[in-house]
């Protein structure tokens, strides 16, 4: 008699969140979302006649919008379809948990793209130099400078896909990942223009993708580096992206259990703890640069 | 005109159109509060609206409707009177000018009627391809499409499609283009309906 072998839920889990990287990689809006982000850094290269490449701490912007926001349009609307197969016929593979799980590990892919978006970027700062001036190794602790380009690239295209599923379990009506991307946006400018350049610039921290860098001032060629410890708003970054997956999860009644209700607390309180000691360590006050010649007038 | 009103009434989503137009609103609010990011907000502003105008076809029932005596010319050229509602709230604000901007008000009503028409005419086209719910297809890519922009042209040194100010001419050419645009994807829509407008 031969033995049937149902596949353990490890193998089934990896094998669903192949399938869900697959439709992600395959998704019009990722693609679109990736040509558009790293078409945009290229064109900056080539187009830009400048002595060095500038203001490289600001333009993780590129990716965090070209690559982490049409993320989350995609999850969101592969999270959906899902659904209506599930509601429709009752034929969707694992429980809506064991789904979520592979939705939010197949953000792998964005959180990959956004790696090698930065692997370019740091290309280009090679092949263009930076001004010696300029915000970027050798002017600040190269500890600072990893933290700060992690966060706000391959991390907050991380965010936007986990943001993307937790949209598609939890907001139902039509419309909703545009919603969500109108909050994000509104959400980080509001939440850190007013108070970026004020003395007490480290309560920007809080919005889920902080600036660092001013952009260069056209008057004098200065930049500002603004307050704060990268380290740890990368830390609390990180500990955004679990609190969405996990509370994506919990969605799902049967998956409510006291593991998952400790995990959500856990992670809300360790982002919390970051979140504190990303203000209140680490530079306490905006540090402006040297000027650079070639930023004047520009 | 009463069969029309009566068909929009009940056809159209009203709660999704009118909330991404109290969205606009919000955001018109907060411009008020924070003028210095005017840059972004504005925009914003304009991607509410625009993702307003997408829900205007939205029809649930689509394969049902398509067969019914009046049939779907009628009912898209009646629906341009919904999607004529976020324009109307765009166009309040910019009267208003929220935050005391020095809004060009004739150019910003171009934009918006060029951002807002095209959308439109994009959602009209998907409902006679018999895509029952473009709204939803339609709203996220169009938020990312108006404020991709700001990003694109703030970083490659070129001059922003949304000034506060006075309109360049090649900002002017460019938006004239995307409203003849729009004309045109409308146009291609509603064909031959036009001729018989709904009474």
């Amino acid at each position: 008699m031969t033995d049937l072998a149902l596949p353990s839920s490890s193998t089934s889990l990896r094998t669903m969140a192949g399938i869900e990287a697959r439709r992600l990689a395959r998704h019009p809006a990722f693609i679109i979302g990736n040509v558009l982000g790293f078409g945009v850094l290229v064109l900056m290269a080539v187009l830009d006649d400048a002595p060095a490449f500038g203001d490289v701490l600001s333009t993780p912007v590129v990716a965090a919008f070209f690559i982490g926001l049409p993320t989350l349009i995609a999850t969101a609307r592969l999270t959906r379809s899902t659904e209506a197969t599930a509601e429709a016929l009752g034929t969707a593979p694992g429980t809506e948990a064991d789904r979520t799980k592979a939705l939010a590990l197949a953000c792998l892919v964005p959180f990959a793209a956004g790696l090698l978006w930065l692997g370019l970027l740091l290309v280009v700062t090679v092949t263009e130099s930076v001004h010696p001036n300029e915000w970027w190794f050798g002017t600040m602790p190269d500890w600072q400078v990893w933290s700060i380009l992690i966060a706000l690239v391959p991390v907050a295209c991380l965010g936007g896909g986990v943001l993307g599923v937790l949209t598609g379990r939890w907001m139902r009506f039509p419309g909703a990942p545009a919603v969500m991307v109108v909050a994000v946006v509104v959400v980080t400018m509001v939440g850190q223009l007013p108070v970026a350049y004020e003395s007490a610039s480290e309560l920007r921290l809080w919005v889920p993708w902080a600036m660092w860098h001013s952009g260069s001032d056209s008057a004098n060629g200065t930049a500002d580096l603004l307050a704060g410890n990268p380290f740890f708003y990368l830390l609390y970054l990180l500990c955004l992206c679990a609190a969405a997956a996990l509370v994506a999860m919990w969605h799902d009644r049967s998956a409510r259990t006291r593991r998952l209700r400790f995990a959500i607390v856990g992670v809300t309180v360790v982002g919390l703890a970051c979140l504190a000691l990303s203000m209140t360590t680490g530079s306490s006050e905006n540090q402006r640069s040297e000027p650079i010649p070639f930023q004047v007038d520009k | 005109m009463t069969s029309v009103a009566w068909y929009l009434r009940r056809a159209v989503p009203w709660t999704t159109l009118l909330g991404c137009s109290a969205g606009a609103l919000v955001v018109a609010v907060l411009l008020e509060r924070w003028p210095s990011s005017v840059l972004v907000l504005l925009p914003t502003l304009l991607a509410c609206c625009a993702a307003a105008a997408a829900f205007s076809f939205d029809e649930t029932a689509l394969p049902v409707v398509a067969v019914t005596p009046r049939g779907a010319a009628w009912r898209r050229v009646a629906r341009l009177g919904a999607a004529a509602v976020p324009f109307v709230v765009f166009a309040c604000v910019v009267a208003v000018r929220p935050g005391d901007l020095p809004l060009a008000r004739g150019p910003w009503l171009l934009l918006g009627a060029g951002a807002i028409g095209l959308t439109t005419g994009l959602a009209a086209l998907a409902s006679r391809r018999h895509v029952s719910r473009p709204g939803s297809s339609l709203s996220g890519p169009v938020v990312l499409a108006v404020l991709g922009p700001v990003v694109v042209t703030a970083f490659l040194g070129w001059e922003s499609i949304y000034p506060v100010g006075e309109f360049g001419a090649g900002v002017r050419n460019l938006w004239l283009g995307i409203s003849g645009l729009a004309v045109v994807t409308c146009l291609l829509a509603l064909w031959p309906r036009l001729r018989h407008w709904p009474t």
